[in-house]
């Protein structure tokens, strides 16, 4: 990706930031990216039983994270 | 009485956010409307989406034994600001879901996902009304990216990656930003 896209989905974030999304932006933005995941999973074989996720390591731990923004 | 204001915070956030799942589940159904797609419907985790997750004990090619009962109570009591979700192919259930925000709510978890095994009968793919579901929300509450956390095996970590995730081996997730 280009330096010139990535400052424009930078500054673009940055604006969604301070403004949120409206629910017809969310609506549209929806949309776009099920078009588009949806070709992708027609193109792509789900892997037998899609499954992720640390669940026993859950049950085990006693409380959540302080800080797992950067983890 | 801080225990009870604790309580009290506890009930509060578990209704806004819980009025959020649904308008975000909402949401979503009304894009799968608009495609057509009516088969499938997405909904939170209920007691008959919990008693429909046994069945998958009965695959020989289920690949973890999750007790879905036990861990959805737990997800429940401590994330009040959770996303969950329950995918339904006309009355089978196909997926189960559950993530949260991170600390600071710069990122949506995606915790678990399971899909329901390939044994017990043919279904339809449920990765692209995951992502709707957590795609919405995290824009609902303003998240700049999507965490995929944990993926069981390269060729799920492979699969993630075909819709645009990134790996990253420290925390063991891959990410999205949201635009």
């Amino acid at each position: 990706m280009s330096d010139k896209i990535i400052n424009i989905q930078k500054a673009k974030q940055d604006k969604r930031q301070k403004t949120g999304w409206s629910a017809e932006e969310i609506k549209e933005r929806a949309a776009a990216e099920f078009d588009k995941n949806r070709k992708i999973s027609q193109e792509t074989p789900e892997p037998e039983n899609l499954v992720s996720g640390d669940m026993d390591g859950f049950l085990k731990e006693k409380g959540s994270k302080d800080n797992d923004e950067e983890c | 009485m801080v225990v009870y204001s604790m309580l009290a915070n506890h009930i509060d956030a578990e209704m806004r956010y819980g009025r959020l799942r649904t308008e975000a589940l909402k949401a979503a159904h009304e894009t799968l409307i608009s495609q057509n797609i009516t088969n499938i419907k997405l909904y939170t985790i209920s007691s008959e989406a919990l008693n429909a997750s046994r069945l998958w004990d009965n695959s020989k090619s289920r690949q973890v034994n999750w007790d879905w009962f036990e861990s959805y109570r737990s997800f429940k009591h401590r994330y009040p600001k959770r996303f969950e979700m329950a995918i339904w192919d006309k009355k089978s259930l196909i997926g189960l879901s559950m993530g949260r925000p991170t600390y600071r709510g710069t990122a949506l978890r995606l915790d678990f996902v399971e899909a329901a095994p390939s044994d017990l009968g043919e279904r339809p793919s449920i990765i692209e009304y995951v992502l709707l579901g957590y795609d919405i929300y995290s824009r609902m509450l303003n998240a700049k990216q999507i965490r995929i956390m944990n993926p069981i095996n390269n060729k799920v970590l492979s699969y993630y990656e075909k819709f645009g995730y990134s790996y990253v081996a420290k925390g063991d997730y891959l990410y999205k930003d949201i635009f």
